[in-house]
């Protein structure tokens, strides 16, 4: 094995835009194994964080089955409630719908969970590689079609190091911080300059090669959503 | 800190060398991140310090607060309700039903803080406080850079980046987002935003000279003359717009002929 190009400082200059940390990657003898290397890293290590947030915010929250039982109590001192309880059933019907409402919309919510937050610390790294994988060799595809002269393995770094932003989730190891889709919008910036440094295109045709696969996900959740529907609706004709 | 502070006033004077040194950085996008990451702390600062003090309180008084409010409400409801030809017999029982249903809730609210948790319920509420603060810089803005936050200023400028270049635009993308995040530079009179009258009008002129400030370091960061940052700056919601209507105009064509076709058959 070669010499190890991937840094703290590497990786902070990628985060920022920096074009010299992508050359740099570029440039080691094997960016393939650095960029799975650096995700592995950045999954385990967010996720690990916000298991420490998700712990902080929990024990600074009352059990959830209390406040639903004070919450269901309230809701039938309410004047709204005597004037429908004479229905027939209702009491029951609402109790069925309530109950299943306080499963779905906590979760929905964000509402503390650190046996999920604790799940996360194999699933985040998991779907960073999956979509990782996809994309690096998608993004590989567009830009040799559009003429780059990369090779797959500097893709593939380079398009890892399009994953730093997700460090901001390790933020969240402070309870009750909300991150958005502000890295989404970060990593797009950054596999833009990752299939531009690999391939040395020009901005037009690295924008065609970082958007393209994009545009094979739609098409194929298209082909898929499209497909349920017709067994769907084949199977609801019969 | 001084020399930073200094290029940031430069720059809200629209002093060009101020945004030429930023765009020539090479760590113009971290300049850039940590303008809006500091100015969006600001701006929430005093929010911050106000759910502070709040979480403090007692939880009765909290209470007995958004029941003089919910009064207050109440009072300017009813005449509203005549206005609207409701009889003043019938006002009385909405009013009363209104009014039983707050207290419910406000209950309902009592019992939940009064609710234990693990950790003691200062600690619980300062976390609170203390994490949507730090939110700030991630949170949403209502209208394209019209607020200090990230989303906006990487969210639209992807687009106007995106315009510039197709206009001839010869900036990087270091150089740009690191001279446009100083639109977020006179959004610090959002810090006045809890001011009544006063904070609206400031951050209305907040948002007026953060775009103005956005035409320039576009113009500056793609060395275009101002009336083409002008246009890069207006060209996504101007195709955003058209887009609109075209799938407005797209859909109704759709439904008139499905209805004219309904008709026929």
């Amino acid at each position: 094995m070669g010499n190890r190009t991937l840094s703290p400082g590497l990786v902070l200059r990628a985060l920022f835009l920096d074009s010299e940390a992508y050359a740099e990657l570029r440039d080691d003898d094997n960016p393939f194994i650095e960029g799975l290397f650096l995700l592995v890293i950045i999954g385990v290590l967010t996720a690990l964080l916000a298991m420490i947030g998700q712990l902080l915010a929990w024990a600074s929250t009352p059990n959830l089955a209390a406040i639903k039982d004070v919450v269901f109590r309230n809701l039938q001192q309410m004047p709204w409630w005597s004037m429908s309880s004479g229905a027939p059933g209702f009491a029951e019907e609402f109790r069925r719908w309530y109950d299943l409402g306080w499963q779905v919309i906590p979760a929905m919510s964000g509402a503390p969970n650190p046996a999920g937050a604790a799940v996360n610390i194999l699933l985040w790294p998991l779907n960073m590689l999956v979509s990782w994988l996809i994309y690096g060799v998608l993004a590989h595809l567009f830009a040799r079609m559009l003429g780059g002269q990369g090779r797959l393995g500097q893709t593939m770094g380079l398009t890892a190091l399009a994953f730093t932003p997700m460090l901001l989730r390790g933020l969240e190891f402070i309870p009750f911080l909300v991150i958005g889709s502000v890295t989404a919008t970060w990593q797009l910036l950054l596999r833009y300059k990752a299939v531009r440094t690999a391939h040395g295109l020009t901005w037009g045709r690295a924008f065609w090669a970082t958007m393209l696969p994009f545009a094979v996900y739609l098409l194929f959740w298209l082909i898929l959503g499209g497909t349920v529907a017709a067994v769907v609706a084949l199977i609801v004709g019969r | 800190m001084g020399a930073w502070i200094r290029t940031l006033w430069d720059a809200a004077l629209f002093r060009t060398e101020a945004y030429e040194r930023l765009r020539d950085r090479r760590d113009a996008f971290m300049q850039g991140f940590f303008v809006i990451v500091v100015v969006a702390l600001l701006v929430g600062l005093p929010g911050f310090v106000t759910q502070l003090a709040r979480s403090f309180r007692p939880p009765e008084a909290e209470i007995a607060d958004a029941r003089s409010g919910f009064q207050a409400v109440m009072d300017g409801i009813a005449p509203f309700l005549g206005q609207m030809g409701l009889p003043a017999e019938a006002q009385g029982p909405i009013l009363e039903q209104a009014k039983a249903n707050f207290e419910s809730v406000a209950t309902m609210i009592a019992e939940i803080e009064a609710l234990p948790a693990v950790l003691p319920r200062p600690v619980g509420k300062t976390l609170t406080a203390f994490g949507a603060w730090v939110s700030q810089p991630f949170g949403a803005a209502g209208f394209p850079l019209s607020a200090a936050v990230l989303a906006t200023w990487l969210g639209y400028g992807i687009w106007v980046m995106l315009a510039a270049k197709l206009m001839g635009g010869r900036g990087t993308l270091t150089g740009f987002f690191g001279t446009t995040a100083l639109f977020a530079v006179p959004h610090v009179l959002d810090f006045f935003r809890w001011v009544p009258y006063v904070g609206a009008f400031l951050g209305f002129v907040a948002f007026i000279w953060g775009l103005a400030i956005y035409v320039k370091a576009t113009a500056v960061s793609h060395q275009f003359r101002p009336a083409l940052g002008f246009l890069a700056l207006v060209l996504p919601v101007i195709v955003v717009a058209l887009l609109s209507i075209l799938l407005i105009f797209g859909v109704g064509a759709v439904a008139l002929i499905a209805g004219l076709a309904g008709q026929g058959s």
